[in-house]
């Protein structure tokens, strides 16, 4: 403690014998300034240039997207062809860059767009304000909005990014009848959201 | 080197374009020296006349005294003479009222003597030698010529000058140093009174800028949160110049309706 | 006949085909510079350069090239009008000069006529390179001015500043080359380098030659004055469309020239790898272009590969390097230079050379110990002390524990 060494070259770590040797096979312990190690960031330069590649080549490869990656939503229909949605407006409520605009409306017996008493009229995703974080999705009581695997989402002007409710309302699958149509004969709305209902009725047919 | 020069006194058609061509570009660059309005211009059309001379030279075939004024006249001293104009700046709003007493009288005077002189003292030493071409001359090649007589015979007064360059080079340095009377305030030092300032409470720096959705500058103090502006995010120097803006511009405005 | 009395007899559109080329190879160089630069720095960075435009990107530097022509030319209101035009055309003239002394074939048959591809030699072409370079320096410092705003204000001075420090050590290392083969032109230099390079023979001349050369050109590690996180754009901010370009193509024009003028002055020329010397005969001696184009293109390869592995240094720390540590080093390496040349022609005894060379390395390996005991010295006494025992207790510090733990 009375005598004052010379200042070691770096700070004592407390390094193990091992990694202090591991440091020295890697080159580690060379001296910042040392010419070799100076030298030494060449020669990581130049043998990077022959090792693979991390590009991919996106148009013409496409990585596959993780399971549950956040993509474009998804307005989902039950096995008949009604719609899931019954504009509760709980996504827009949710959403925290306000990318939302929902509006609801009575289904009537005439015109019936979901079960039960309200339907989304109108619905709305501003994707230039959607920050793809999935809190609607997390809100959304029937599971109608859902995330695809979707990103490819870049367009032109500012209005055709505004998605609009057929733009996000899913696929017509085989069997589906096409809203609005009455709900199938003797059910409830809770029988549909328990999945009770697992195609159409001739009934349901709209003349 | 083969010297396909022609006899003394004649002049081979590429070399007369060429000059027909330099010559009255070298003159109008130098007349527009003296008239154009902005310094800077006249510096570079000074520039333009110093290359215009080294073209000639190397035409004459004087090569090393051709590209020494490119590079030392051209390539050095007009260079500093253009950082100056630059940096320091010749107004043509600058007075142009004489202080000195009869300056103009004098000055003209002067002139006419001195050209006068020239003149006479040229003619006088060029009248009656013929025109000797470099090949007339034995000389090695440009460089070796002038290296011999600069270091044999010239070689007291070279070394004189070289002595006078490495003066004036330390003087300048001398001249131009300045010992300051407490030491620069470096980053460690600042980073230090950072933290043993009074309080802790700028450590991590004054805040920023106000930012609204509708205007991100520095000259609009940040909001305190009952309103206020902060005083330390006000620009001292902005609000001396009156360029501050009010907040108020741009904050929300209650609707009286919502209130309802 | 030597090719300097050669070129004497080449009639005029002989010449004028020689400069097209020269201009035509260039431009052609530049846009091959600009895709290779692209590719290999993206391979350093273990990715793949731009590979859209034309097979392997190879037409990237075209569309570069023809998208800045079509953008739209801005002139900043306080901008001097004039010299703001002037500027890059000044730049852009200086380095294209630079070619007119470079040999790039040794003695070839150009459609009939027996002559060299090299514009003109004159006997002092290399002091004529410099003089094209010091003049580039006007379009640099021009083109910060006539902006009117103060970053490109600023950095074109610095620019400038740098060129011109690192011209002076640039013209500095030449000096031995000139010293050794005993000519300023550059074709006398590269007939003095059928043997022995002069890369290795003047190894510290080329070293310095070669950092120099990066300083002058303002690339990395030397880039500050551009460097887009610092001074935005330095003199070329306020530049767009077809005057940037210009400027885009000055730079890559003057990285091939300082490339062309160590080829020429450090590697040998046109000259073929020693050994390999039969192929200067092939194809009626055009085969020397190759051996040229090749030593170019290497001296690139190490410019970009500088680029991709050094980070970029301080101005102040570059400029002192320049000015205190490059300049000093060319001067001692000129006198040793002379001397050894001096001692050699007058012949005198091997020994006596022998004793000189030995005391010139005993006395530098002298200087560097000395120095480096002081820096020693000067590093113990700041050396932080150790740290006393405090009075309260506190965590220890990690090699005490690591010493605790491990024995």
């Amino acid at each position: 403690m009375a005598e004052n060494p010379i200042t070691p070259r770096y700070p004592d770590l407390g390094l193990t014998a091992a990694a202090k040797a591991e440091m020295k096979i890697t080159g580690q312990d060379l001296e910042a300034k040392s010419f070799f190690a100076q030298l030494q960031g060449f020669w990581v330069t130049f043998i990077t240039m022959f090792k693979k590649v991390t590009t991919v080549n996106y148009p013409e490869v496409k990585e596959p997207t993780a399971e549950r990656f956040h993509g474009r939503h998804q307005l989902n229909r039950y096995d008949d062809g009604l719609e899931k949605c019954i504009g509760c407006e709980l996504c827009a409520w949710a959403c925290p860059a306000d990318a939302i605009m929902v509006e609801g409306a009575d289904n009537t017996e005439e015109a019936r767009f979901s079960p039960g008493e309200r339907y989304g009229k109108v619905y709305q995703i501003n994707y230039l304000r959607c920050v793809f974080c999935g809190l609607c999705i997390e809100a959304c009581p029937t599971r109608a909005l859902t995330m695809t695997n979707e990103y490819e989402l870049a367009d032109s002007t500012r209005e055709k990014l505004i998605f609009e409710k057929d733009d996000l309302l899913g696929p017509m699958r085989a069997g589906m009848i096409p809203a609005p149509h009455p709900m199938y004969p003797g059910t409830t709305d809770t029988d549909y959201y328990k999945g009770a209902i697992t195609g159409p009725h001739p009934s349901q047919e709209v003349k | 080197m083969i010297t396909l020069a022609l006899e003394s006194g004649a002049t081979a058609t590429p070399e007369a374009v060429l000059f027909w061509f330099l010559a009255p570009l070298a003159v109008l660059s130098a007349l527009g020296m003296l008239l154009v309005k902005k310094a800077v211009h006249s510096a570079l059309l000074l520039a333009w006349v110093m290359v215009t001379l080294a073209i000639f030279y190397i035409a004459q075939d004087a090569l090393f005294l051709g590209i020494v004024q490119v590079v030392v006249y051209t390539g050095a001293v007009m260079m500093l003479f253009l950082f100056i104009l630059m940096l320091v700046g010749v107004d043509s709003s600058d007075s142009l009222v004489e202080t000195i007493k009869g300056q103009r009288a004098t000055a003209i005077t002067a002139a006419v003597g001195v050209g006068g002189l020239l003149i006479s003292l040229i003619s006088r030493a060029v009248q009656a030698k013929p025109a000797v071409g470099l090949k007339d001359l034995e000389i090695v090649g440009n460089v070796q010529s002038i290296a011999t007589e600069l270091f044999t015979k010239y070689v007291w007064a070279f070394e004189v000058v070289s002595a006078l360059l490495i003066t004036a080079a330390l003087g300048a340095m001398v001249l131009a140093h300045s010992q300051k009377p407490i030491a620069r305030n470096l980053q460690r030092d600042k980073s230090i009174a950072r933290f043993r300032g009074a309080s802790l409470a700028t450590a991590a720096g004054l805040p920023s800028s106000g930012v609204y959705s509708r205007h991100n500058a520095v000259d609009v103090p940040a909001l305190l949160p009952d309103g206020t502006p902060a005083p330390s995010s006000i620009s001292a120097t902005l609000n001396a110049r009156g360029n501050m803006i009010d907040s108020k511009l741009f904050e929300l405005e209650l609707k009286e309706e919502e209130e309802n | 006949m030597k090719i300097s009395e050669l070129l004497g007899t080449d009639p005029g559109w002989i010449i004028t085909v020689k400069a097209l080329f020269i201009f035509v190879l260039c431009v052609l160089l530049t846009l091959v510079a600009i895709w290779g630069e692209r590719r290999l720095v993206a391979r350093m960075q273990q990715r793949l350069g731009p590979n859209r435009v034309g097979p392997f990107g190879l037409v990237q530097g075209l569309a570069d090239g023809v998208k800045l022509a079509l953008k739209e030319d801005l002139i900043p209101k306080a901008a001097d009008r004039i010299v703001f035009v002037i500027a890059p055309i000044i730049s852009v003239t200086a380095c294209f000069l630079a070619f007119a002394v470079i040999p790039m074939t040794g003695v070839v048959n150009l459609f009939g006529h027996e002559t060299a591809m090299q514009l003109t030699d004159i006997p002092v072409g290399v002091l004529y390179i410099l003089a094209a370079a010091s003049f580039g320096v006007y379009g640099i410092v021009l083109a910060g001015w006539s902006s009117g705003s103060t970053y490109p204000l600023l950095g074109g001075l610095r620019s400038s500043a740098q060129v011109i420090s690192y011209e002076v050590a640039m013209g500095l290392s030449l000096v031995a080359v000139f010293i050794y083969s005993g000519s300023m032109s550059t074709s006398a230099i590269v007939e003095a380098q059928h043997d022995w390079w002069f890369a290795v023979v003047l190894f510290p001349s080329f070293v310095i030659y070669m950092i120099s050369m990066v300083g002058e050109t303002n690339r990395a590690p030397f880039d500050l004055a551009e460097a887009e996180g610092e001074l935005v754009g330095g003199f070329h901010t306020e530049y767009s469309s077809l005057k940037f370009a210009l400027f885009f193509l000055a730079e890559y024009v003057n990285i091939i020239g300082v490339s062309a003028l160590a080829t020429t002055l450090f590697l040998g020329g046109y000259h073929a790898l020693p050994g390999l010397t039969f192929t200067e005969q092939w194809w009626g001696g055009w085969f020397t272009m190759i051996w040229f184009l090749a030593k170019v293109i290497a001296f690139f390869f190490i410019f970009v590969w500088l680029r991709g592995t050094l980070p970029r240094l301080r101005y102040d720390q570059f400029m002192k390097f320049g000015w205190k540590v490059l300049i000093p080093v060319s001067l001692l390496w000129i006198l040793i230079v002379a001397t050894l040349r001096v001692l050699s022609q007058q012949n005198t005894s091997r020994a006596v050379t022998l004793a000189f060379a030995s005391g010139v390395v005993v006395l530098i390996l002298a200087g560097t110990s000395l120095y480096e005991r002081s820096q020693k010295k000067s590093k113990a006494e700041n050396a932080i002390g150790d740290i006393p025992q405090p009075s309260f207790p506190v965590p220890q510090i990690p090699s005490q524990r690591a010493e605790q733990l491990h024995g």
